[in-house]
């Protein structure tokens, strides 16, 4: 596995060099690079028996690179810049059919312990990120509703330690492979293939004041029992004063 | 006689507990957090089908999308545009000509908002169309890649002012070479050598990328 890096807008471009020498076969998932010039790559090597998912960083233009385990056997993995040296990165575990998520905070160098992002049962893959400027995270992946394929999107406000149920974006028959990216309006739009190309836009915070359909009902129900209790207490205060 | 009622005091700690088993059973269930609120999905291609879907955001904010859509034995590149951050599409534009195999598109478009997607073309050819009006009217599709050379795999990217496209040539049975081509208007197109270099503008990480995928 090589690379070669050109900074004159593709006129000239530096020899070759090598990444990593996989013994079968290896191929790059995902690049980016900060602002600092370091470049970030995800890497899946295959050795003929698993494939390792490393995080490769490169702070010479691509000249060396130093390798990051961060998942013994995985597939589809996706990286993406946080802010000027935070990435986020997401991947299947071969086998577990959850996405993985870690976060470093120094271009790559360390990564966080793996959280797993996706519920279990869900047949979660193609894993994509985005991250909006105040730090949400959305994920949004390839599952199953148990009947069919479908889109499904989950996110995160406190850096990828917990996420939100995933809700269920798409309405065909059949839909996969999704991409996602931010829109104009700093809300993450998903986009997928399937029965037919759809979309789905994350709503705006004003107007999401109604839970979303398949929202947990239970702290609604809490919030009125609360107001019962609340009554019966003032009741209770008037009987007492009699 | 009914047992007697407890006193004031007791009363009042009996539903002090109680509120405070309802707020903390309140708390328990907010670790849980609900989905986040998405707008229903749209059609970005209504009544067909469509796969291999790119989009990117034009600098007036405009989300632009391409996919390969088939009707047997033919395949076709189709486009739409989001005004509205993804809640609605524009009606899609068919990029192909007729009886043509167009697959695999991939978008870029520039700091002026002139856009390119390229694609391929029957299995053997790169072609790319470009648009200078937010994709309300495109170019001819021109062909990218060296005649007679099987060319696979394009990708386009951009530093801001400029086109890069990128393919493989499948040439001599195995070999696959790297080969690319500029432009600065998306109408002409040609090598990179010779480029005047006053002319790039640096990316926001001054870098192009290419990744490629190879199993051999």
């Amino acid at each position: 596995m090589r690379t070669s890096n050109s900074i004159d807008g593709g006129l000239t471009w530096t020899p070759s060099s090598v990444l990593y020498t996989a013994s079968v076969n290896g191929y790059v998932e995902a690049f980016v690079r900060a602002p600092n010039g370091t470049v970030t790559a995800l890497v899946i090597v295959n050795d003929g028996v698993t494939q390792q998912l490393l995080a490769a960083r490169s702070a010479d233009g691509g000249l060396t690179w130093s390798l990051t385990p961060l998942s013994p056997n995985s597939s589809a993995s996706t990286l993406t810049a946080a802010s000027d040296s935070a990435l986020v990165a997401a991947w299947v575990p071969i086998g577990t059919n959850v996405v993985n998520f870690a976060r470093s905070t120094d271009n790559g160098e360390t990564w966080s312990p793996a959280v797993t992002a996706t519920p279990p049962g869900q047949d979660a893959s193609a894993p994509q990120l985005v991250v909006s400027p105040t730090g949400e995270i959305t994920l949004a992946f390839s599952g199953s509703t148990g009947v069919s394929l479908a889109v499904f999107a989950t996110s995160s406000t406190d850096n990828g330690l917990t996420w939100s149920v995933p809700a269920l974006l798409s309405s065909t028959a059949s839909a996969e492979n999704p991409l996602i990216l931010l829109a104009d309006n700093n809300q993450p739009v998903v986009m997928w293939n399937g029965t037919r190309v759809q979309s789905a836009a994350r709503v705006l915070a004003a107007a999401a004041a109604l839970p979303a359909t398949g929202a947990d009902p239970l702290p609604w129900l809490l919030a009125g029992l609360l107001l019962v209790a609340v009554g019966a207490g003032a009741r209770l205060r008037r009987s007492d004063r009699v | 006689m009914g047992a007697e009622r407890p006193p004031v005091r007791a009363r009042s700690l009996i539903l002090a507990a109680f509120v405070g088993l309802i707020l903390s059973l309140g708390a328990a269930s907010a670790a849980h957090a609900a989905p986040a609120a998405w707008a229903p999905a749209v059609d970005v291609s209504p009544g067909q089908p469509g796969r291999e879907a790119v989009s990117a955001v034009a600098p007036d904010g405009a989300i632009i999308a391409a996919w390969t859509s088939d009707s047997s034995p033919d395949a076709a590149i189709l486009f739409a545009t989001s005004h509205d951050d993804g809640a609605s599409w524009s009606a899609p534009v068919n990029l192909s000509g007729t009886g043509a195999y167009d697959a695999s598109p991939r978008i870029a478009v520039l700091d002026d908002g002139t856009i390119t997607v390229v694609f391929a073309h029957n299995f053997t050819t790169v072609q790319a169309t470009t648009s200078l009006d937010d994709g309300a009217s495109w170019s001819s599709p021109r062909t990218l890649s060296s005649p007679g050379v099987e060319a696979v795999y394009s990708t386009v990217v951009t530093d801001g002012d400029t086109f890069i496209a990128s393919w493989s040539q499948y040439t001599g049975g195995i070999l696959y070479a790297l080969d690319v081509s500029s432009s600065s208007d998306g109408l002409t197109w040609g090598p990179i050598t010779g480029r005047p270099r006053h002319r790039l503008r640096a990316h926001p990480d001054g870098h192009l990328v290419e990744r490629q995928r190879r199993t051999d």
